[in-house]
C-alpha cells in the first residue's frame, strides 16, 4: 500500500479510537470532541479526494478507499450530545489548559513523512508556438 | 415595581451580544459600521471603540448590550430576544449608522411605523429592511413594549452609561429632553420566539405571501384555452380531474390523521425515528467535591482516551513492536501509583471504591496489552514510516494534558 496513505490511516485508526474512548466521558457534551469530529472528517475526506487523484493501481486505490469509507462512518458516529459547549468553559472539565479531543487529534501529528499526497495525475498537452504569428499548432507525429 | 422572569430559553437568538442584569429595563444596540457585503461580525474583529460601547453599557446595568450590523435577520434577533424579556422597556441606539445597511433608521422606523403587509419596514431607507421570519405577533409586542432612546452617530462611553443609568432610575429622571424611569414590566408575559418560526410553523402562511400570478395561472385554463373559455364537457373534464387530484391529496391527509389518532404511539415513534436524531445518554458524572477527588477523577478521565489509543494500537503493526509495550508498562506503573496514592488518600470510602473500580478496570485491560519490550522497533525493521514520532509513545503522553490538579509527589 502506497506509504502516504498507509501512514494516514493508521493516523486516523488510532485518532478515531482515541477519541471514541474520551466520547464516554464529559466530552460528549463538549465541543472540543465536536471541532476534532469535524476536523477528522474533513481530513478524511481530504484523502480521499488525494486518493481519487492519485496515480496508484485501481485494485489499492479501492482497497484504500474502503478504509477510508469505513473511518468515516465511524467518525460520524461517534458519540456526541445534540447541544456541545465547552466543558471548561461550563467548569466541568477541570484538567487545565489541556483539552483531551484536541490533544487526540495531534495524534496525527506525529506521522512526519511522506510530506505531501502521491504525485497527481496531470495530463499536459504539449503544443508549438509559431514563432511568425503565435497561434498554437499540434506537435508533428513522427512515424 | 413589578418585574418577571425571562422566558425560559431566553435570550431565545444567538448573536454578537452581551447578557447582564435580566431584570434591568434597557437593552442596547450600537451600529455596527462594516462596509456591505462583508462577512458577518461573528467572523470579523469588531472595532475596539464598538467593543467598549458594548461593555460599558453592559457594566452599566443593561439586560442586554450587543451590536447590530444587518437590517433585516439582526433587527429580527433583536426583537425575538427583547419580546423574550417582559422587563426590557428601553431600547437605545448608538454607534455611527452602518452605511448600506441603514440599519439604524431601519430600526427606528420599525419602532416607530411598523412593517406593512409585505412585512417590509415602513419608512426605513434601508436597501433590503425585510422582516420575514418573525412572528406578526413579536413584532407587535416589540414596538408596544420598548421605547426608544435614540443616540444614533453617539460614540461617547459616558453619554451611552448615563442613558442607560437614566432607564433604570425609580423616578422619573430627564436626560437629553427625554424624561427617562424604569416603569416595570410590560404587562403580558414574555414571548418565546426564535428566527426559525417558520420553519417549525409551515403551515402559517400570510396572505401576502400567496402569488397572485401563481394563482391566476391555475385559474386560466378553466376559463381559457387558446383564447376560449372551455364550454361543455371539455369544462367537466378538466373539473373533474382537478378535483380528482385534489381528493387524492385529502385523502392521504385523512389516512395520516386516522393512524395517528388510532395508533398514537407507533405514529409517536415512527415520527421521531423519522425526524429526531436519537439522543444518547449523556455521561453524568457527579462533580468531585475536593481537589483530592478532582486529582484521581481527571487521571480517569486520561486512562480512558489513552487505553483505547492503545487498543487500537494493538491492531496495528505497534503489536510487535517495542514501543507499545514500553507504553502499556509505563502506564500500568503509574496506574499502581495511582492506587497507592488512592489508599492513602483521605476520600470517602464509597469514593475511594468507585475510583479503585475504574482503576482496576483500567489495570485489567492493560493486562490484555503486549508488554514484550524485546520485539524489535518496528521502525528499525522498516514496517513503520510515519518519520521520527511514535504514536504510542504520543498516547501516553495524552496524560500529560491534565495539568490540574497539581501533580501529586508519590505518583
Amino acid at each position: 500500500m502506497n506509504t502516504y496513505f498507509k501512514n494516514q490511516l493508521r493516523g486516523y485508526d488510532v485518532v478515531l479510537a482515541t477519541l471514541g474512548g474520551f466520547s464516554e466521558d464529559i466530552c460528549r457534551n463538549c465541543i472540543g470532541l465536536s471541532g476534532a469530529q469535524t476536523k477528522v472528517i474533513k481530513g478524511l475526506k481530504k484523502l480521499r479526494m488525494d486518493l481519487e487523484g492519485s496515480l496508484i493501481p485501481e485494485m489499492e486505490k479501492e482497497k484504500i478507499l474502503i478504509r477510508v469509507e469505513s473511518f468515516l462512518k465511524v467518525a460520524e458516529g461517534l458519540k456526541l450530545a445534540e447541544e456541545v459547549s465547552c466543558q471548561k468553559t461550563s467548569s466541568l472539565c477541570k484538567i487545565g489548559p489541556g483539552c483531551f479531543p484536541l490533544g487526540a487529534l495531534e495524534l496525527m501529528n506525529q506521522i512526519t513523512e511522506p510530506t505531501t499526497s502521491p504525485e497527481k495525475e496531470v495530463r499536459k498537452m504539449a503544443k508549438l508556438i509559431c514563432e511568425v504569428c503565435g497561434a498554437e499548432e499540434p506537435i508533428p507525429v513522427v512515424h | 415595581m413589578l418585574k418577571v422572569s425571562p422566558v425560559a430559553d431566553y435570550p431565545t437568538e444567538a448573536g454578537c451580544f452581551l447578557r447582564g442584569n435580566d431584570y434591568s429595563p434597557v437593552a442596547v444596540v450600537v451600529l455596527l459600521n462594516a462596509p456591505y457585503g462583508t462577512l458577518p461580525p461573528e467572523v470579523q474583529s469588531i472595532p475596539p471603540e464598538i467593543e467598549k460601547l458594548v461593555r460599558v453599557a453592559i457594566e452599566t446595568g443593561a439586560a442586554l448590550s450587543g451590536t447590530l450590523q444587518t437590517e433585516n435577520i439582526g433587527i429580527e434577533k433583536i426583537v425575538c430576544n427583547v419580546v423574550g424579556n417582559p422587563n426590557i422597556r428601553y431600547l437605545i441606539l448608538c454607534g455611527k449608522e452602518v452605511s448600506g445597511h441603514n440599519s439604524g433608521t431601519a430600526l427606528k422606523a420599525l419602532i416607530k411605523e411598523g412593517i406593512n403587509d409585505k412585512r417590509t419596514i415602513v419608512g426605513s431607507q434601508a436597501v433590503t429592511p425585510y422582516l420575514f421570519n418573525t412572528p406578526l405577533g413579536a413584532i407587535k409586542r416589540f414596538r408596544g413594549q420598548t421605547t426608544l432612546v435614540d443616540l444614533t452617530e453617539e460614540m461617547n462611553s459616558e453619554i451611552i452609561a448615563k442613558a442607560v443609568w437614566s432607564c433604570y432610575q425609580e423616578n422619573p429622571t430627564p436626560f437629553q429632553g427625554l424624561s427617562l424611569c424604569d416603569p416595570g414590566a410590560f404587562v403580558e408575559t414574555g414571548l418565546s420566539c426564535r428566527l426559525t418560526w417558520k420553519v417549525k410553523h409551515p403551515e402559517e402562511i400570510e396572505s401576502w405571501e400567496i402569488d397572485g400570478e401563481f394563482l391566476k395561472k391555475i385559474k386560466e385554463p378553466l376559463e381559457k384555452k387558446v383564447g376560449e373559455p372551455m364550454k361543455g364537457n371539455e369544462r367537466i373534464v378538466s373539473l373533474t380531474k382537478r378535483l380528482l387530484k385534489v381528493t387524492e391529496e385529502l385523502a392521504g391527509i385523512a389516512r395520516l390523521c386516522i393512524e395517528e389518532l388510532e395508533r398514537p404511539e407507533e405514529a409517536l415513534r415512527e415520527k421521531s425515528l423519522e425526524e429526531v436524531k436519537p439522543q444518547l445518554p449523556i455521561p453524568i458524572r457527579e462533580e468531585p467535591l475536593t481537589e483530592e477527588e478532582l486529582y484521581f477523577v481527571n487521571q480517569l478521565r486520561g486512562y480512558r482516551g489513552v487505553l483505547a489509543a492503545f487498543k487500537a494500537l494493538d491492531r496495528d503493526i505497534c503489536h510487535d513492536g517495542c514501543s507499545l509495550p514500553a507504553a502499556v508498562i509505563s502506564a500500568s506503573k503509574r496506574l499502581k501509583n495511582l492506587k497507592v496514592s488512592l489508599d492513602k488518600s483521605f476520600l470517602p470510602d464509597k469514593k475511594k471504591e468507585k475510583i479503585r473500580k475504574e482503576l482496576e478496570e483500567f489495570e485489567e485491560a492493560l493486562q490484555g496489552l503486549p508488554q514484550d519490550t524485546s520485539q524489535p522497533c518496528q521502525k528499525t525493521v522498516g514496517n513503520c514510516t510515519i518519520g521520527s514520532g511514535c504514536f504510542a509513545n504520543a498516547s501516553l503522553d495524552l496524560l500529560k494534558l491534565v495539568t490540574e490538579p497539581a501533580l501529586r509527589s508519590n505518583v
